[in-house]
């Protein structure tokens, strides 16, 4: 008889924790650096939950004053507008500035964060729905010596970087507070650490040509996918449609593909990637994917053609 | 094994049954669509009912949704661009509608096997 409760208080057990683990979640919205910011934490108690939401929240607002381009009281803003020749510039922002021009090297000038006033005429294009009448900005690289920028022409834009760098200091801080399962959402950056109901998150890639749809599904832990696509902030005009990431070469939108999706560790890279082979010609740029470690894209070219690197198919969900 | 054996397993096997149809039963798509002000769940609507215009406050003044058909989307609210009611029906698990000049969110409540969707 015992034997039998036994067995029958097994199985139930097995159906039980079979099932998907229960695990008290705490979420939490932030509205920062134009984003929507959705929080997801587990495995902790409610005293740590809050203290990691205050900390994330800390962080994204204070990258945002200090990056916004449109903000008089940021230190961009600042810079952009000082008539000095030479411009002291936090260590904070340096780190990110140096980031920026590092890539601006690796993608021979495709990636650079001085190019904010062409970034604008086309934003002032978007929000009056007109083509700009003239595009003759001059774009040069930013020129940092130590602490100090030197460039005549400052006109810096971090729209391509500053969310990812934020979101990856958001992880660090996390895993500092011993916090290792979480999911962020900050506006499309997406960075996870574990999954404490599952061995790994499942990650839609939404179909550029249709949002409703899911054209790809990834797995993984602790990595950050994002993407960039010309389909969530444009303007049509005679049935072209202008969309906000723009080609230096060109001064136009970029159109060599859809949309670009990278995985990575660090979601200040995904981010910076994301925008760089959005960027490039399909082809090249999954040569660029090819000769960094540890990174990996799926790029939507267009209806016909989706490319992947070589590993990706390690992080696809059968 | 008596008598009262046969029972007992009888009756550990109906509640073993009971427990697995339960279990499916909470799977099933619950087509809920919630909405957010800011962080508080302000408005909770099934989907699975006819078509109907609902009115929450936003930031900058009310925003009116229409739901019901198992879809939702934003009517009107004010905003600069009006980017969540240009938006229109969203309806599947994975979509959300973000009126980030409002701080009104809505996401749809199910059970697929997506965390999170990037785009």
């Amino acid at each position: 008889m015992k034997r039998i409760i036994i067995i029958i208080a097994s199985i139930v057990t097995l159906i039980l924790t079979g099932c998907e683990k229960q695990v008290k979640e705490y979420s939490k919205n932030f509205f920062y650096m134009d984003t929507y910011i959705n929080i997801k934490l587990y495995d902790i108690n409610e005293n740590e939950a809050n203290k990691a939401f205050g900390e994330i929240e800390q962080i994204y607002e204070k990258y945002q004053n200090m990056t916004n381009a449109y903000d008089e009281n940021s230190e961009v803003y600042k810079i952009n507008t000082s008539k000095e020749k030479k411009i002291e510039v936090s260590d904070e922002l340096l780190e990110i500035l140096a980031l920026g021009n590092e890539w601006y090297d690796k993608s021979n000038g495709l990636f650079n964060i001085n190019m904010g006033n062409l970034i604008k005429t086309w934003k002032t294009a978007r929000e009056e729905g007109k083509l700009p009448k003239k595009l003759n900005h001059k774009i040069t690289k930013l020129k940092i010596e130590d602490n100090y920028i030197k460039n005549s022409n400052v006109n810096i834009d971090l729209g391509a970087i500053a969310k990812g760098y934020a979101t990856e200091l958001v992880g660090n801080k996390l895993e500092d507070l011993g916090i290792e399962y979480y999911l962020i959402n900050a506006g499309g950056n997406i960075l996870v650490g574990k999954n404490a109901k599952k061995d790994y998150y499942t990650i839609g890639i939404e179909d550029p040509l249709n949002k409703s749809n899911i054209y790809e599904k990834v797995k993984g832990e602790n990595i950050s996918v994002v993407t960039s696509g010309g389909y969530e902030r444009f303007f049509e005009v005679d049935n072209v449609r202008y969309h906000h990431i723009i080609d230096p070469t060109t001064k136009y939108p970029a159109n060599k593909m859809l949309s670009a999706t990278v995985i990575t560790k660090s979601s200040t890279l995904a981010d910076i990637l994301s925008t760089t082979l959005f960027l490039y010609e399909p082809k090249e740029a999954i040569k660029l994917v090819e000769s960094l470690d540890g990174v990996e894209a799926i790029l939507y070219v267009d209806e016909n053609t989706i490319l992947k690197s070589s590993g990706f198919s390690k992080y696809e969900q059968e | 094994m008596n008598k009262s054996d046969y029972i007992l397993i009888a009756f550990l096997g109906i509640i073993i049954i009971a427990l697995f149809g339960f279990l499916k039963l909470d799977k099933s798509d619950v087509n809920n669509a919630l909405v957010y002000y800011d962080n508080d769940l302000i408005l909770k609507i099934d989907l699975n009912t006819k078509l109907k215009e609902y009115k929450v406050k936003g930031y900058n003044g009310d925003v009116y949704i229409k739901a019901g058909d198992g879809k939702v989307k934003v009517v009107e609210e004010k905003s600069p661009l009006h980017l969540c009611s240009k938006q229109g029906y969203i309806s599947k698990s994975y979509e959300t509608i973000v009126c980030l000049p409002n701080k009104i969110v809505i996401k749809l409540e199910s059970n697929d096997d997506l965390d999170v969707t990037v785009g």
